[in-house]
């Protein structure tokens, strides 16, 4: 499996940090990860992409998919991202415009109203 | 090697040096699709963030094949210089037969918008992708 996902506890926030390709095969594991942490009730996520080396549209809807679930509970999605490549490809399809996107997970946490960390 | 006679070896600016692969249409070998079009897209001589770009929009093409042609059990790629010693890349991706229809596209049609972002000269046609980067 060429991708890694793990969460954290900050600031009242979960921080899921995700590395490695994001692509058609290895998107399910992310969207099943995603589900479970709504499902336990961590309706604040955010998802952090500075080791995400390769993102298509599988893993943008997986991501859609999850903003989707955590809006369903007054929740929110923010996205940790710097790296030109993983950018474009949220610009190309108009989703910098659904989804706040940040350059560090301190400030993305801060954005959602969380503790700073 | 002495036994190999110089002239056995292949031109190496020979008439027609596409790379042509034809691999299972399964999720876990887009990713051996990315792999080859990187290798290509640098043996032509693509800057690094062309490069990325090809690599991005390859693994596109090949997921959207698979999500819009169920039941797809080939992919086949075909790379090549679009002009010899000049750098440019035409791609092929093609579902090799991809049986019933192309399963119709959703309103926001994410796949499309991420190669038409990607790939200046696009062709779209019914289990067939051109990807064209100009020299």
């Amino acid at each position: 499996m060429d991708l890694s996902v793990t969460s954290r506890e900050q600031g009242g926030r979960t921080v899921v940090e995700v590395g490695g390709e994001i692509d058609v095969y290895t998107a399910p594991v992310l969207r099943e990860r995603l589900n479970d942490l709504v499902g336990e009730g961590h309706h604040h996520l955010v998802v952090d992409m500075e080791n995400v080396d390769f993102l298509d549209s599988t893993g943008l809807g997986v991501l859609v998919g999850g903003l989707k679930r955590v809006r369903a509970h007054d929740g929110s999605l923010h996205l940790v991202c710097t790296q030109e490549k993983i950018l474009k490809v949220f610009r190309i399809t108009g989703l910098t415009k659904v989804f706040p996107i940040h350059a560090t997970v301190d400030e993305a946490v801060a954005a959602t109203g969380g503790a700073a960390g | 090697m002495s036994g190999v006679p110089p002239q056995a070896v292949p031109e190496h600016d020979g008439p027609d040096r596409a790379v042509e692969l034809e691999l299972p249409a399964t999720p876990e070998h887009v990713r051996t699709a990315r792999l080859v079009s990187v290798a290509v897209a640098r043996r032509v001589g693509l800057d690094d963030q062309i490069v990325e770009e090809v690599r991005l929009a390859v693994g596109e093409a090949c997921a959207r094949h698979l999500a819009r042609s169920p039941g797809l059990r080939r992919l086949r790629l075909e790379l090549r210089e679009s002009r010899p010693g000049r750098p440019g890349l035409h791609v092929l991706v093609l579902a090799v037969d991809p049986g019933a229809a192309d399963v119709p596209v959703s309103a926001d049609d994410l796949s499309l918008a991420v190669l038409q972002g990607l790939v200046p000269g696009l062709r779209v046609g019914p289990g067939r992708l051109e990807l064209h980067w100009p020299a």
